[in-house]
């Protein structure tokens, strides 16, 4: 899966056994991509089998204020949090009116 | 410290003498190269680089753009490598501006720009900065001493992947008629960390 | 391994960690503690384990015990069982 700046995307919500590098505040919640950092290795698996974890894309993702901590956040805030793509999934209509998902 | 604290201290200091044994047996490394990278913490790797390269920024635009374009490439530049952990770790620069104010964190662990500013201070690693700064960053920021209009939007950046943060602050009014030392000065580390913005001392403003 | 998964490094947004510790204190509060750090980083740098095992084995240390440790302790802790010290 891969991501372009400006698609919105939902952090997974997820409670995997192992490793995983995807905080807890921002599972489920809805957030913008302002960023592509490049590739890593995959956290979940390389905190398993080292360097033989397959590598991954990770983006940058700007999540509201009030997305993640309700309506006494300042709505102008942004926590940007970095989550390799298979934490991620595409959410809504794209600016250009087709559907990602 | 403490009778106990000192005894607790020793029983760690214990432990990693084994470790630093296993690791010289082992050829990790040797005491003498540990020594090295606690001096370096000292003098060569420390947050003075991070002032190096904002002061950099602010005196010279085309800086400015390659450092918020790729600033590992624009540290190297001023001869500041990075190094540590791995290669996959990269430096990237967010700007302050009149209306967005920057801060960063790491909520997971503690990850930090340390090839370039040196390891990070203790509150940096704490629960209570970590845990607070992502829910409540201005009450954060006001506990440093820094409040922020509500006109300024924050963007707080959790590093929680392969890339680690500097703020590059503004330069405060006034700072452009200092030498290029006399501003370096002023960009302290908390300043890079976004917790704290330059200032400068009363008698340097007019 | 460590028994348990526990999370206790996961803390973003955690209410009731108190007050921030005082600013301007030094890096490393003592040697063995600067020691630790650059062990990790060349036991990492020389293939021992990824970043990811060690912080995977830190996250395993039992909240209530990964909470009483200082700082370093954790890393102490999730180094010689990494390197089979423990």
């Amino acid at each position: 899966m891969s991501f372009a700046v400006g698609d919105r995307v939902r952090v997974l919500t997820m409670n995997p056994p192992g490793h995983n590098r995807a905080p807890r505040y921002v599972r489920g919640h809805v957030g913008e991509v302002v960023r592509l950092v490049g590739d890593g290795r995959f956290p979940d698996e390389s905190a398993v089998i080292g360097d033989a974890a397959r590598r991954e894309d990770i983006v940058t993702v700007a999540f509201a204020g009030p997305e993640l901590w309700g309506p006494d956040s300042h709505t102008g805030d942004r926590v940007h949090v970095d989550l390799f793509v298979s934490y991620l999934e595409a959410v809504g209509e794209r600016s250009d009116g087709g559907r990602t998902r | 410290m403490s009778g106990a604290g000192h005894h607790r201290n020793a029983e760690l200091q214990a432990r990693v003498n084994r470790l630093l044994d296993l690791a010289e047996s082992r050829g990790v490394i040797t005491r003498g190269q540990v020594d090295a990278r606690i001096e370096a913490f000292g003098d060569r790797v420390t947050a003075r680089n991070g002032a190096d390269m904002v002061v950099r920024a602010w005196n010279s635009p085309e800086y400015r753009e390659r450092l918020l374009a790729d600033a590992g490439a624009a540290a190297a530049e001023l001869g500041h490598a990075g190094g540590g952990y791995s290669s996959d770790i990269r430096l990237h620069a967010v700007a302050n501006t009149p209306t967005v104010h920057h801060v960063v964190v790491c909520t997971l662990c503690s990850c930090y720009p340390l090839a370039w500013l040196g390891p990070p201070p203790a509150w940096y690693k704490s629960e209570a900065y970590r845990s607070r700064v992502v829910r409540d960053p201005r009450g954060v920021l006001r506990e440093f001493g820094l409040v922020l209009p509500n006109s300024t939007e924050v963007r707080v950046w959790d590093a929680s992947a392969e890339a680690r943060y500097l703020v590059v602050p503004q330069r405060p009014p006034g700072a452009e008629e200092l030498s290029e030392d006399a501003q370096r000065d002023l960009v302290t580390r908390d300043c890079l960390i976004g917790v704290a913005v330059p200032r400068l001392p009363a008698e340097v403003s007019r | 391994m460590l028994p348990g998964m526990a999370y206790a490094n996961d803390v973003g947004g955690m209410h009731g960690f108190g007050e921030l510790p005082e600013g301007g204190g030094p890096t490393f509060e003592s040697v063995w503690e600067a020691q630790t750090f650059v062990l990790n980083q060349a036991f990492v740098a020389a293939g021992a384990y990824t970043l990811d095992e060690f912080r995977a084995t830190m996250e395993r240390i039992p909240p209530a015990e990964y909470y009483a440790m200082p700082y370093y302790e954790r890393w102490l802790t999730a180094l010689e069982h990494l390197v089979g010290e423990s």
